[in-house]
């Protein structure tokens, strides 16, 4: 029998080993595997697509190879799949855009590393290894970029000759990441093989040659448009399509509509028969763009128009679409302005800046009948609010569809939710007319402002949802704000941050630039580092277009001042010989408009009289994060169909249009924390006085009364104490309480000379208490007694040390077990064991929810405060024990606190309550 | 000399988190916690874990070389410390290798199985607890006895109103004793931060008062 059952066994895994050796060795199992280029884009992406494997291989992931030749495929990337249920689509899909870096710091072998289980022959790779050498013979196939920091780039970066100039170098080391991108007209090769359960690379896929090109945008930007005949003025509201990264231009046209077919399919040559109104180029890729035209000068019916929005890539490669929905419309119908406030963001590291708006305004989002009998209404509301402003009270007033009173009813302390009692006249009634005010704190009166809501019944989910909101009679259901905002190095304003016109908060992240993206210029094998380009943006002057950049070297940035001078007396000389020369006397005016901006700015002045390069370089950097983190800032309300008004660049009161966020010292919504914390001091520092005057007076803790009984009784039996601190870390307060009050359990253990065993589940904590221990039988003049081998490290995870706690409570019989510290799941296993094996438990915590089991099954539980204020309670030092008067003082305090609070808070006096920091 | 100066690395330390609480500086949240610290503590963390390791093996050889009661379980240890480690340093820890093998396979089957115990220990525990031996103890026993049944569908059938008197055990005198716990231990904690970083508390230093 034994021998047919080791004989079967055999069988079967030859026949495992061989079905796996086949799927190893055999042929790719990966079918219509395709690569192509991705379309639409500027050559910078690639599509593959192949036919998953069945569930019953057990794919974990697909990993997608790339390299620029064919016999040195690289893992790029993968694909996660579900072994179990396999994939469902017919075909898997995976789109190379260089999104994925090339190299990783932390996966990426050191070494060039053939990948596991492919044959001898086999093209494929693991990672790009950290090679230099390697990496920089690859860089000029792909736009390669590098993710690095910009202090090592501008302060650690070693000049390497390159042609006639010098640029900063950087070793692969110093870099954050590498990224390659393919790029047009260049061959790369891909291949996908799958991997199974077991980590097993399965034959990969035959390798496949693309070569990405540079195709026409995408025609499939939606765009809405508007005409305005009192302004003469004509909007423009678009969403690009995607890949907007390669439009360099946006064009308006208008095309008779006689040449537009029904299904707006713009005719070949449609330009010859069209008028352009407009050409802006897209400096930054937005979400959604407006542009607004005045077009008095066009004397045409607009009638008879439809708009165009056409747009060009950088390879002048058009693209153009019909604009369906074209409006006339009068100003009147335009969005009303909202008031705006812009504001260094409070209480942060100087990265944020906070754009408010108006006044807080409160909305219902549901609500439903909490009455069997429909007489009675649950209201859920939210708040939106703003920095500035804070809510006191909220009134609702019910009204019926008619406007016929229902009721009142007045919210002082808003939680989000109301209840409100129908009349009988208005019971199940299906629609209600909710009009809404604020009473800010403190303010005497309700605003003004009034949000009105109609909230309908729907049947099907039996609940009133809101159809309809206005703010002051204005429709705002279909009203969005969007926040413009440019800074000193962006040519125009950048749009893409919509919010409902219910938001009154707009927070504009302005991050410090610690990392950068810059493309990888070239690679210096001599020096093995990769060159990077120098150049710092200053400031610009988008009306004439000038750009103030300077190299990161001083002796570099004169030398261009000089060539600049060079230039423009070049430029007149060839002038006054030909007084006709218009386009070299445009090319002088800006040469000298150039000069006199650099020369003029304060950049330039407070540099120039900078005493090294070092404090040269240092204050063109100043400059430059300043200029990069100040903005100027628009608001621009819009129905999301061309109906916008934008607002004028904003100022201060004081006129000021340029905001940069400030960094902060102090967090003010921590004030009272602070307070708190001081008036605890000195209630401390009270105490000890007290304490030493005179004998205070401490509420005996049965637990801590117990503790020489119970280790008396270990002695008496002959058997160990053990010291569980819990698995809390050397971060936790509470595992340092533990450890104050082992030290005392340590010293009574030694008195009587009875073994301490003390477990442990962070590494950290271990070293500490074998010294405190240590430290506690030396004082007790039993150094001799002391055992390290008795404190040690169990496991890191909670059931492991749990199963090992226990082992250890049966096995040596220990008479007496301290739980000390922070428990979780494992505290009613280990009790529950400890008084199975007859063990005296103490217990102390300040886990809330564990708090119970302890009491269940221990002899003596510390409950939350208790656990504190043991190791002064056992030690009777003054000091320590004034901390404890102090304590008992500060509860003294919270108790006044509570008890005022609760009866101004029931009085409708909400003040005091706002002044805490509550959520 | 040798509790003054890791008394001052510790105060000097506290003081820093105490700037760290109450202030969003950049130079506090960025360049101290971010960029220092963090970086710092991973790196530690990875050494401190040999400390772990070394106590585990010296306790383990110290019972067998004792001959101590069940030492032989002993070897389990080192042999399962072995096999673990190989199957991470030569296979790898992704998954499909040995190692998450044995960690899904052996690790976590040992982990549920330890706490599946619970339930009983549960049972057992909640038999101790609602013996209705004194007054306290009944209220207890009651309230256990709403609380749990609003939980389950047989609760809604004795009486529609169990879940509401339930939640409103669970709302109010069981939140209210929770908050007053949860206050004692936060005041506990603060008062502890504040008897190191004043130096009152020393026995972290190794023993002492």
């Amino acid at each position: 029998m034994k021998k047919a059952l080791y004989l079967i066994m055999l069988l079967l895994s030859i026949s495992i080993i061989r079905i796996n050796a086949a799927e190893l060795a055999g042929g790719s199992l990966i079918t219509e595997f395709e690569v192509y280029d991705l379309p639409d884009d500027d050559g910078s992406g690639v599509i593959l697509k192949w036919k998953p494997l069945t569930k019953e291989h057990r794919i974990i992931r697909y990993n997608i190879y790339r390299g620029t030749a064919k016999d040195s495929l690289f893992l790029l990337s993968f694909l996660e799949v579900d072994p179990k249920l396999g994939v469902m689509a017919p075909y898997l899909y995976y789109y190379d855009t260089g999104d994925q870096p090339l190299m990783e710091f932390e996966s990426s072998p050191h070494k060039l590393k053939k990948e596991k289980n492919q044959p001898e022959s086999s093209p494929l790779y693991q990672k790009f290894p950290l090679d230099s050498e390697l990496l920089g013979s690859v860089i000029d196939d792909y736009s390669s970029y590098a993710l690095l920091a910009t202090k090592k780039l501008h302060s650690h970066s070693h000049p390497v000759n390159l042609e006639d100039e010098q640029l900063p170098g950087l070793k692969l080391i110093q870099l954050e990441g590498i990224y390659a991108i393919p790029k047009a007209g260049q061959d790369y090769y891909y291949c996908v093989a799958p991997v199974n359960e077991r980590g097993q690379i399965l034959a990969a896929s035959e390798v496949l040659r693309v070569n990405p090109t540079d195709n026409p945008p995408d025609a499939t930007a939606i765009a809405h448009s508007s005409y305005y005949p009192d302004s003469h003025q004509l909007n423009f509201e678009w969403y690009p399509p995607t890949g907007a990264h390669d439009i360099a231009l946006w064009q308006g046209w208008l095309l008779p509509k006689t040449e537009i077919p029904e299904s707006f399919k713009l005719p070949d040559n449609w330009q010859q028969r069209a008028v352009q109104i407009f050409e802006i180029p897209n400096y930054q890729e937005n979400q959604v763009y407006y542009h607004s035209e005045k077009l008095e000068h066009l004397d045409i019916d607009f009638n008879q128009y439809y708009p165009i929005l056409a747009y060009l890539d950088y390879a002048d490669q058009p693209a153009a679409v019909a604009v369906k929905s074209f409006r006339r419309l009068d100003q009147n119908a335009l969005p009303a302005l909202p008031d705006y406030k812009v504001m260094d963001k409070p209480n942060d590291k100087g990265d944020a800046m906070l754009v408010s708006f108006g006044k807080p305004l409160v909305y219902i989002t549901l609500a439903e009948y909490a009455s069997k009998h429909h007489r009675k209404l649950k209201l859920n509301y939210e708040i939106s609010e703003n920095e500035n402003y804070t809510v006191d009270e909220i009134r609702f007033k019910f009204k019926s569809p008619a406007g016929e009173a229902i009721g009142e009813l007045v919210e002082h302390y808003p939680d989000k939710l109301i209840q409100f009692k129908l009349p009988d006249a208005f019971q199940d009634i299906r629609q209600i007319r909710v009009e809404i005010a604020v009473k800010l704190l403190k303010s005497s009166a309700f605003e003004p402002t009034l949000l009105r809501q109609d909230i309908i019944y729907n049947d099907y989910f039996k609940r009133f949802q809101p159809q309809h909101t206005y703010i002051d009679d204005a429709d705002v259901s279909q009203l969005y704000y969007e926040v413009l905002r440019k800074s000193h190095l962006e040519w125009d304003f950048a749009s893409g941050q919509r919010s409902n016109a219910l938001t009154r908060a707009y927070d504009h992240l302005v991050p410090y630039e610690n990392l950068v993206l810059k493309p990888i210029v070239a690679y210096d094998s001599a020096s093995k580092r990769f060159l990077f380009e120098d150049r710092l943006d200053i400031d610009t002057e988008p009306e004439q277009g000038i750009l103030f950049e300077v190299p990161l070297s001083r002796q570099k940035f004169e030398q261009e001042l000089a060539e600049r001078e060079k230039s423009i007396l070049e430029l007149e000389s060839a002038i006054n010989a030909d007084g006709s020369a218009t386009e070299l006397q445009a090319e002088l005016d800006y040469l000298k408009a150039e000069k006199d901006f650099i020369l003029s700015h304060p950049a330039y002045l407070e540099a120039s009289a900078a005493k090294s390069d070092k404090a040269w370089r240092e204050i063109m950097l100043s400059y430059h994060n300043q200029a990069k983190r100040s903005y100027q800032y628009k608001v621009l309300a819009t129905d999301t169909k061309s109906a916008f008004r934008s607002s004028d660049i904003y100022q201060d009161a004081t006129g000021k249009t340029w905001f940069s966020p400030e960094v902060q010292w102090f967090d003010s919504t921590k004030t009272l924390t602070l307070i708190a914390t001081i008036v605890l001091v000195i209630l401390v520092l009270y105490a000890i006085y007290i304490t030493r005057i005179k004998e205070v007076y401490i509420r005996p803790i049965a637990g801590l009364e117990e503790l020489d009984n119970a280790i008396g009784r270990a002695t008496e039996m002959g058997r160990p104490v053990m010291f569980v601190p819990g698995w809390g870390t050397l971060g936790d307060v509470c595992t340092i309480a533990s450890l104050m009050i082992l030290a005392q359990v340590a010293k009574k253990t030694a008195e009587y000379d009875i073994r301490l065993i003390n477990p442990h589940c962070d590494y950290m904590v271990l070293p500490l208490a074998q010294e405190i221990i240590s430290t506690s039988y030396s004082e007790m003049g039993r150094p001799d007694s002391f055992n390290q081998n008795d404190i040690f490290f169990i496991s890191y995870d909670q059931f492991p040390f749990c199963a090992g706690v226990n082992g250890i409570t049966v096995r040596e019989r220990v008479a007496t077990i301290f739980y000390m510290g922070f428990f979780n799941a494992e505290a009613l296993l280990l009790t529950e064991t400890g008084n199975a094996a007859g063990a005296i438990q103490i217990a102390a915590t300040d886990a809330v929810t564990q708090i119970p089991f302890f009491i269940t099954t221990c002899d003596y539980t510390l409950i939350g405060e208790e656990f504190y204020a043991a190791s002064a309670y056992l030690s009777r030092n003054h000091d320590m024990v004034s901390m404890l008067k102090a304590q008992d003082y500060f509860k003294i305090l919270i108790v006044i606190a509570v008890i005022i609070g609760t009866v101004l808070s029931t009085l409708h006096y909400n003040s005091f309550l706002h002044a805490f920091p509550l959520e | 000399m040798k509790k003054t100066i890791p008394l001052l690395i510790v105060i000097i330390g506290g003081l820093i988190w105490v700037a760290w609480a109450f202030s969003p500086h950049y130079v506090l949240q960025e360049v101290f916690y971010n960029q220092f610290y963090l970086p710092w503590v991973y790196a530690m963390s990875s050494f401190a874990m040999l400390l772990g390791v070394l106590s585990l093996t010296m306790m383990h050889s110290a019972k067998i070389k004792r001959k101590a009661p069940k030492w032989q379980f002993s070897w389990f240890f080192f042999a399962s410390f072995i096999a673990t480690c190989l199957a991470g340093f030569i296979g790898g820890t992704q998954k499909g290798g040995l190692f998450m093998w044995m960690f899904e396979n052996v690790q976590m089957p040992m982990s549920a199985t330890m706490f599946s115990l619970l339930a009983f220990y549960m049972a057992s525990a909640a038999y101790k607890a609602f013996r209705a031996r004194s007054p306290e103890a009944t209220v207890l026993l009651i309230a256990a006895i709403v609380v749990m049944l609003a939980q389950v569908p047989l609760g809604v059938k004795i009486s529609k109103h169990l879940p509401t008197i339930s939640q409103w055990i669970l709302d109010v005198p069981n939140l209210a004793s929770k908050r007053g716990i949860m206050l004692g231990v936060g005041l506990g904690s603060v008062a502890t931060s504040l008897k190191i970083l004043l130096g009152i508390e020393r026995s972290y230093l190794g023993g002492g008062d």
